[in-house]
């Protein structure tokens, strides 16, 4: 039996296709906002809150760009998918025509073998066959072609060592970290510039990397503002009741995306472990500091 | 720790601004974190062979929508913190309020 049976759907791929077309126009305003937000700020709020927000502003506008040029690759590629989907399906019914004309018996979404036709029928099979082996290789090569744009939209991050510097603005937040305690004094530490050497089998989901710096930045600073609240706590206390938790939180984070890569996820669900993982590593940390203040 | 003045804005080292030109940024942005929001819900569709991998990058290009989306809320969050605190102020902002923990994105 030959199947004549088309996986996937066009009008799925369209419908699809247009919810993305519609995101990667908010996103492109969004875009255009930041970018005004940007020069606005930039004549009306001047000083060292004035340039923060501008670095977050531009950090979130490079994100922006950056989807926005994912979503101009993925959407009209999906687009042609369908295309060649149908191109695709519109063949195998030329298959079935062809086989139906030569007086195929054609039975649901199948041609039959050759062995169950007539002698005078196998012709009109073998053309009707000839067809569906072209399609398929159409087929296949629209799906490697879609593959391909994936791939092109979420590039493997291919390195030996994760050296991305700790970005510039974190260091220097933390660099003159306001004393908490109220001395006029900024906390005498640096960040490192860079990240240690992973082991191999943490390079690939690494693309999620910052799905593990940020998180534990969150949870650290998360916990030092709760902290806030409370007057027992000396400077040291602080930072470090904040950096077990943001510790932990990366610790949750790069584990969970380890053990993702472990159970064969694709490098594209690394994000979503890397999240779930931060979210078990921060309650795993602020659980510890209860258990803690209890003694 | 005071620093220069700003023609028509009070004294403040490190928050030194124009509240009527920064005060409507906090709107804006939220209007587009709605706008972004409401289109971050996408359908997977069958692709055939390729359907998992499909759904994968879907996920992805969501999550980074929903991720852009905080963002722009985080950014209105600290602008409102600044107007609050510039409206609670005296004209002398201490450096600490230039620090906000959203704005390590």
């Amino acid at each position: 039996m030959t199947s004549l049976v088309v996986d996937g759907s066009s009008p799925g791929c369209r419908t699809a296709a247009r919810e993305l077309r519609r995101l990667e126009a908010r996103t492109a305003a969004v875009a255009e906002h930041l970018a005004s937000v940007r020069t606005t700020s930039g004549g009306s709020w001047r000083g060292a809150a004035g340039e923060s927000f501008r670095a977050q502003v531009r950090s979130a506008l490079v994100l922006a760009d950056d989807q926005v040029a994912r979503l101009r690759l993925v959407g009209p590629a999906l687009r042609v998918l369908a295309s060649r989907l149908d191109g695709v399906q519109a063949m195998m019914d030329e298959a079935r025509r062809t086989a139906r004309a030569g007086g195929v018996p054609v039975a649901g979404d199948a041609l039959p073998h050759a062995a169950d036709v007539r002698p005078e029928q196998g012709e009109a099979l073998a053309r009707a066959t000839a067809i569906v082996a072209r399609a398929r290789d159409r087929e296949a090569q629209a799906q490697a072609d879609w593959l391909a744009v994936l791939d092109d939209a979420f590039p493997p991050l291919e390195v030996s060592r994760l050296d991305h510097p700790v970005p510039a603005m974190v260091r220097d937040n933390v660099r003159t970290w306001p004393d908490l305690t109220g001395a006029d004094r900024a906390l005498d530490f640096e960040l490192p510039v860079a990240l240690p050497l992973l082991p191999p089998a943490l390079r690939r989901p690494f693309v999620g990397y910052t799905d593990v710096l940020r998180p534990a930045i969150t949870a650290t600073t998360g916990q030092i503002e709760d902290d806030l609240e409370r007057d027992d706590l000396s400077l040291l206390e602080r930072v470090g009741r904040g950096s077990l938790v943001g510790a932990t939180t990366a610790v949750g984070a790069v584990g969970a995306i380890a053990l993702c890569a472990r159970i064969s996820a694709t490098r594209r669900s690394a994000p979503v472990c890397g999240k779930v993982g931060a979210w078990v590593g921060t309650k795993a940390g602020r659980k510890a500091l209860e258990v803690a203040d209890a003694h | 720790m005071t620093g220069t003045s700003v023609p028509s804005v009070p004294v403040m080292s490190d928050l030194e601004f124009d509240p009527e030109v920064i005060g409507p940024l906090p709107a804006g942005l939220r209007e587009r974190q709605a706008d972004l929001a409401a289109a971050t819900t996408l359908p997977s569709p069958d692709t055939g062979a390729s359907t998992a991998a499909t759904a994968d990058a879907v996920r992805g290009l969501s999550g980074q929508a929903l991720g852009l989306s905080g963002r722009l809320g985080d950014l209105a969050d600290a602008v409102d913190a600044s107007l609050t605190t510039y409206a609670d102020s005296d004209g002398v902002v201490e450096r600490s309020f230039a620090w906000t923990p959203g704005w390590f994105g």
